[in-house]
């Protein structure tokens, strides 16, 4: 006897689908997998058996031979379980497979006959409404994030007896779904708030610009200034996600598997802060099953580098391409996998060697060869990528223990959110959506300076011996400025405040 | 082969020429020394190695590697050598380096006016680079001077200004009002265009014609420490630069030691604003004070380990000076107009009165008097006119 159910395997953040197929034969008992499986799936032998066994059904004393088509697609992970145990009953007689064809099956199976959370779900749900399916029948712990595919059935099963008696039209789950009107009223909560940080304006400042702009920013201070709790508090003066946004990025957490039981869709923007000793396929993504990297994690959130010279050079230089395009693009043997990376970019890192170069009461001991040799192990091309360089100096004592609060995030997040409104306004059809994402010609036609902020800028770069890079970071800053200000030419004060954002470019006189 | 061409040789010989001011005055001249054999070497006491590395060294080298290089970068060059053949009067700068170009085998003499003849350019008589009778003074002088810049007779009676090159910003914004001070009473700054003190010394000293003088422990065309590039160029269009290597030479550390003595040689005075427990900057002092030169010492924080050096030299007698007033007045040179005549409007003025002589942070004026972007601005215009220096972690120094 043969059946056939369907499912689907991820492969990047998209699902393919997959015919399961099963044949009981006469011969001596065997159970063989075939289709390119991975050891995940050929260990499924040993649960089907036993869930099956164990949800009293009588696992067949056959010949069994699973196919997985199409052949020539690798498959992976554990969710292949549950379609081959229900393909498998089929076979045998014990339920009928009429309805296989109307629904993508997913799941893993306990020993016990339990199916268990998988990853992947939304893909597989996504998937299932593109190709015209019915509906989906995910593990119960997966029902809310697939029910995000509006019009596709979503059956949740808690095992293997449940999803037996809704194929034989015994049980009916009721289906998994959502409001969502209802969840885009939901207040977002991010635990933390800029108000919290005591001082530290001028820095809070430079980050929000950044927000305004999406402009990467590269903080400077020495150890226990702040740097940490200042990034980690960028995302709640961020823009609000969008429902799309918010999709995709709960679609990379639950291919990820990162996505907590019964979480229905991240509405906070991530903040992703990998430690230094992390490898450039931790931070692209990619390995042997492919898999989403820290940069993929950030997608629309912030991803923290905290003492970036201490990273790799060749983790650091993976960076580039995403920064550019938003995109990673993971070349291996087997195929080219492209995940989506669209985050701003928060760095930090000591003045110095030591750390203590310009700090007030103790002297740094580093030689002025050790700080430029210490800086330059930042590469040209990425430090390009970075608009805003701030100082984060260390807070004297009155500043700690004063009980001033600061700005509330939401106030912040007000200002940001219309500067980023007047952007979409400039840049209109365009893909362009943010000043840091402005192409030359769009800065040569949304950058224009007049008169004195125009000398101005001149007698800067001369003065200070800024480098040639920083123009044009100057001009994409100071048009950030001028939004926030809701100005539409940019002028002296917003090129002088953009000049201040450039630390890391003054030559000599520093 | 001229006096000078043997001496453009013995320049790319690092173990001749670091010997040569002595080899010559016992082997007697330029090509005495280029051509003397391994037994003469012996003789007037070089070891065995040395004779060895100057023998091995002089093969293959022509003067023309130089020139070219000199013509290329636009430098010039004069020798202590021909300042005593000619006398102290004659002209050789210019026309020598001219003649080495031109004439080069005309004739091993002809270094003074002829040579501009066959040069065709008669700038004797106007400016032209002379060997600076202060250099020639010193114990040791260098024996070829490289130049770019203005001409080196118009160099006359310079202040050194030396310090560390961890500077604090206290430091550096005395360096600066220092220069600046300085170059206006008429006189030019040498330095050694290093980092930290020397650079804001050059800085200041920029401000006026008197121009300021940079004194390189590598060749002219070569760009040390890089991040100095623009005010080495500046320098060039409106001072001196000057190293006794030949251009190409790349900046060892045993270098700079040895400039230091051509730093105090061709100032009146040297001050140190601040200098470290062991500092190059005590090194130039001691030459000033050996070739009987005053030496100047800024006090500053007894606390600060940049001071250490200066309050050395203040205990073992240097004068103290407070401002180039003081250091004027001591030396008996009129004070010209001191006060320099920077506008500010009346904004401007509120912060620059906010700010002091120590550093304060942009958070604190931001809190103090409004908003960020204006505050910004205003501190950026003020730093533009050279009022205002920006320190390290958001701290901003009044500088005068």
């Amino acid at each position: 006897m043969l059946s056939v159910s369907r499912s689907a395997t991820v492969i990047g953040l998209e699902a393919a689908p997959v015919r399961v197929e099963v044949d009981i034969s006469v011969g001596l008992p065997a159970f063989t997998i075939v289709g390119l499986p991975d050891a995940a799936i050929r260990e499924a032998r040993e649960r089907v058996r036993s869930g099956i066994s164990n949800s009293e059904f009588d696992f067949p004393l056959k010949r069994i031979t699973v196919n997985l088509a199409p052949g020539d697609v690798k498959k992976e992970g554990p969710s292949f379980d549950l379609p081959i145990a229900l393909a498998t009953l089929a076979a045998s007689g014990f339920m009928a497979g009429e309805r296989f064809n109307e629904y993508l099956v997913a799941g893993e199976l306990s020993l016990t006959g339990e199916v268990k959370r998988i990853s992947g779900a939304l893909s597989v749900a996504a998937k299932a409404r593109e190709l015209g399916f019915k509906g989906v029948v995910v593990p119960r712990g997966n029902a809310e994030e697939a029910s995000l595919i509006q019009g596709l059935r979503v059956m949740p099963v808690a095992n293997l007896r449940d999803a037996v008696d809704f194929f034989n039209g015994a049980y009916e789950p009721p289906p998994s779904e959502v409001n969502l009107r209802e969840i885009s009223g939901q207040i977002t909560d991010y635990g933390v708030d800029f108000l919290e940080v005591k001082g530290q304006e001028h820095v809070k400042r430079g980050l929000e610009v950044a927000a305004a702009g999406a402009h990467n920013v590269l903080m400077l201070g020495p150890p226990g200034s702040g740097k940490t709790m200042l990034a980690r508090r960028l995302p709640t003066v961020m823009p609000e996600l969008s429902f799309e946004e918010a999709v995709e990025i709960t679609r990379i957490y639950s291919v990820a598997g990162m996505l907590g039981s019964g979480q229905q869709l991240i509405r906070t923007r991530p903040f992703r802060a990998p430690h230094h000793t992390i490898s450039s396929a931790g931070l692209a993504g990619g390995g042997s099953s492919p898999r989403p990297g820290e940069i993929s994690l950030s997608h629309h959130g912030i991803l923290f580098l905290d003492e970036l010279p201490e990273f790799g050079k060749h983790v650091l230089e993976v960076l580039r391409q995403p920064l550019e395009d938003g995109v990673v693009t993971i070349s291996r043997a087997s195929g080219t996998l492209t995940y989506p990376a669209e985050f701003m970019l928060i760095s930090s890192m000591n003045p110095c060697p030591c750390g203590f170069l310009g700090y007030r009461g103790r002297s740094c001991s580093c030689t002025p060869q050790a700080v430029q040799r210490y800086r330059s192990r930042i590469s040209g091309p990425l430090l390009d990528r970075i608009d805003i360089h701030v100082e984060v100096g260390r807070l004297p004592k009155e500043a700690l223990v004063s009980r001033e609060l600061g700005e509330a995030s939401e106030e912040v997040r007000r200002r940001v959110e219309a500067a980023r409104a007047r952007q979409r306004e400039r840049f209109g059809a365009s893909r362009t959506l943010t000043n840091a994402a402005m192409e030359a010609r769009e800065i040569r036609r949304f950058c224009t300076l007049e008169g004195t902020a125009a000398a101005l800028l001149e007698r800067a770069i001369d003065r200070l011996a800024l480098s040639g890079r920083a123009y044009e970071r100057i001009l994409k800053v100071a048009r950030t400025i001028a939004d926030l200000a809701v100005e539409e030419q940019i002028g002296v004060e917003h090129v002088a405040e953009a000049i201040q954002y450039r630390a890391l470019d003054r030559g000599g006189t520093q | 082969m001229s006096a000078l061409d043997y001496w453009l040789c013995i320049c790319q010989v690092p173990a001749l020429y670091s010997r040569a001011g002595g080899l010559a005055g016992k082997l007697g001249g330029a090509d005495a020394v280029w051509l003397a054999t391994r037994a003469e070497l012996r003789a007037v006491g070089c070891s065995e190695q040395a004779a060895d590395e100057i023998v091995k060294g002089r093969r293959g080298i022509r003067p023309d590697a130089v020139v070219e290089k000199l013509e290329k970068t636009g430098a010039r060059v004069v020798s202590f050598d021909a300042k005593v053949a000619t006398g102290a009067r004659g002209g050789v700068g210019n026309e020598g380096a001219r003649a080495a170009r031109v004439g080069r085998n005309e004739g091993a003499t002809a270094v003074g006016n002829r040579s501009a003849d066959i040069g065709g350019s008669a700038t004797s008589g106007e400016s032209t680079d002379r060997y600076p009778e202060s250099l020639a003074e010193v114990a040791a002088p260098p024996q070829l001077l490289f130049i770019r810049g203005r001409p080196l007779d118009q160099l006359i009676g310079g202040i050194a200004v030396v310090g560390s090159r961890r500077a604090t910003a206290y430091g550096k914004s005395m360096a600066e009002s220092l220069g600046r001070e300085i170059v206006m009473a008429g006189l030019p700054v040498v330095s050694g265009l290093a980092r930290g003190i020397d650079a804001s010394a050059h800085q200041g000293a920029l401000e006026s014609e008197a121009g300021t003088v940079a004194v390189l422990g590598c060749g002219v065309d070569i760009v040390y420490p890089p991040e100095n590039k623009r005010l080495m160029s500046s320098i060039a269009e409106a001072g001196w630069i000057l190293s006794e290597y030949p251009p190409g030479t790349a900046p060892l550390a045993a270098h700079f030691p040895a400039r230091n003595r051509i730093i105090a040689g061709l100032s009146m005075a040297v001050v140190v604003v601040e200098a470290a427990e062991k500092s190059g900057a005590l090194i130039t002092a001691d030459c000033a004070l050996d070739q009987g030169k005053e030496v100047f010492a800024v006090p500053g924080s007894v606390r600060s380990p940049q001071s250490k050096g200066t309050h050395k030299l203040l205990k073992q007698g240097a004068a103290l000076i407070e401002s180039a007033e003081d250091l004027l007045e001591y030396l008996g040179i009129p004070n010209r107009s001191m006060r320099s005549g920077v506008e500010t409007d009346e904004r401007e003025q509120e912060i620059l009165d906010r700010l002091g002589w120590e550093p304060v942070h942009l958070d604190d004026i931001v809190r103090a008097s409004g908003d960020m972007s204006e505050v910004a601005n205003t501190l950026l215009l003020l730093e533009l006119k050279g009022l205002v220096n920006k320190d390290h972690g958001g701290f901003y120094i009044r500088v005068r």
